[in-house]
């Protein structure tokens, strides 16, 4: 599924968006967003790919290190917590590198890029990777939430207050907003209690 | 489900405690095991909600590209047609092999400009990774500056070195960019060497380029610029190229 050369016709296709206006395509959601990724991807994967690649990545491991890297830069971008010191570029690159380094950490072919650098804290993406383990059990335990209950608890963990929770998802006050929280909360820890096996992927 | 903590920890999370009640977190947290088991809980809930979402994200990413590519295969049957009748008339055009073995063009072919290896994102940049700033906004003259104090200081920092060569090499002064990159060791002077070989190659200097790219080849540092050179040899050295030409 590699495509490390960008066919002719997305060249064609590919037209500049600015960094600031791809931050609000994010925050926007929906087509909007998928357009924002639809740029990131044509501008930046080849090049981000390709990197890793000289890290001794396999293309699969590059790749996956790729998709894991926007995911979590979308989430900075939405927590507010990008605040455009550096290019998208920059920004989205280190990501990447941090997570593919994390997760296929192995012996570099050349030591341009030192272990002790990337284990720097940086909390630019989350401390636990996306494995498919990982992703199996997450489906799972979320099986029996209802999506209102998701999208609320997805932005309670994105540190928005209950005011904003309201106003984004329309509730009538802060208060709905934080009785919902509670019990869909209460909901997914009834779930662990009863998986301690999948509670233990998230140690 | 519901303990005598629930509500206390939901506050917690909420941010919602007062000065006294965090002392008092704080101390249940160290003493009181159920307490603690219970805030586990919590702490493990949030984590779940968090990598689920950009578990979520990744898929949307992967199917946008999936889909885009997909699509492209399509569209690009058509263009192959096209390019197909394009290339046959091509064929008979001895020109245009004259084209795609000019220097200049086996140049543009091979040249990327160099990426960054150096900045983390840390709230407290270091002087490289200020210089880095600067090369990735690709303000290239003041680049050059910050790369070549460092230079100055630190004259054997290589990756400053390599770096000033490319900044010089964006910059357009490609003379100094080859003096300066032919003077980097260690790690880098693979891939600096490269560069040299295609600033070279851009000049015109091919007897040059090839030296450099034969010295690539026999020290032999890093296999993927070994077959990069390799590769611009053989076009370099093709037969069919000196009949074209």
């Amino acid at each position: 599924m590699l495509c490390l050369n960008p066919p002719i016709v997305l060249m064609f296709e590919s037209k500049k968006i600015s960094d600031n206006e791809l931050i609000k395509m994010i925050n926007q959601g929906d087509n909007a967003m998928n357009q924002a990724i639809e740029h990131l991807l044509d501008t930046h994967a080849t090049k981000i790919e390709g990197y890793l690649m000289k890290q001794n990545s396999s293309p699969e491991e590059a790749e996956d290190a790729l998709y894991e890297g926007i995911a979590a830069f979308i989430v900075n971008v939405q927590r507010g917590t990008f605040n455009g010191q550096s290019t998208i570029g920059t920004y989205l690159t280190s990501i990447c590198k941090g997570i593919w380094f994390k997760k296929f950490q192995r012996m570099m072919v050349h030591k341009k890029w030192e272990a002790a650098e990337l284990e720097k804290p940086q909390n630019l993406y989350e401390e636990t990777v996306i494995t498919k383990e990982l992703k199996a059990g997450l489906d799972f335990l979320m099986t029996n939430l209802k999506d209102k209950c998701k999208e609320v608890l997805q932005l309670w963990s994105m540190s928005f207050n209950m005011t904003e929770i309201a106003e984004r998802l329309d509730y009538t006050s802060s208060q709905v907003v934080m009785n919902k929280k509670n019990l869909c909360l209460k909901e997914l820890r009834k779930q662990l209690a009863d998986n301690p096996n999948l509670a233990n992927l998230l140690v | 489900m519901e303990t005598q903590y629930t509500a206390f920890i939901e506050r917690y999370f909420d941010e919602n405690l007062t000065s006294v009640e965090l002392i008092e977190y704080q101390e249940l947290l160290k003493t009181n095991l159920d307490f603690q088991k219970e805030v586990e809980l919590f702490e493990k809930a949030l984590k779940a909600i968090r990598l689920k979402h950009i578990s979520d994200l990744k898929d949307r990413v992967q199917s946008i590209r999936n889909k885009k590519i997909n699509s492209s295969k399509s569209s690009n049957l058509g263009w192959m047609r096209i390019a197909a009748s394009v290339m046959l008339l091509a064929v008979v055009s001895l020109g245009f092999y004259a084209q795609q073995y000019k220097a200049s063009k086996l140049y543009e072919e091979a040249y990327t400009p160099a990426g960054d290896y150096i900045t983390n994102m840390d709230a407290d940049m270091s002087t490289m990774e200020k210089a880095m700033e600067l090369y990735n906004k690709e303000k290239f003259t003041y680049a050059i500056d910050a790369f070549a104090e460092i230079g100055n200081t630190h004259p054997e920092n290589q990756v400053a070195k390599f770096y000033l060569g490319q900044s010089l090499l964006q910059a357009g002064q490609a003379k100094q960019a080859i003096i300066t990159l032919s003077e980097v060791s260690g790690d880098y002077q693979p891939e600096a060497l490269w560069y040299v070989a295609l600033t070279q190659l851009k000049m015109g200097t091919e007897t040059a380029a090839l030296e450099s790219l034969e010295r690539i080849i026999s020290e032999n540092e890093d296999e993927a610029f070994v077959i990069k050179a390799k590769g611009l040899k053989r076009k370099l050295k093709s037969p069919f190229r000196k009949l074209v030409l």
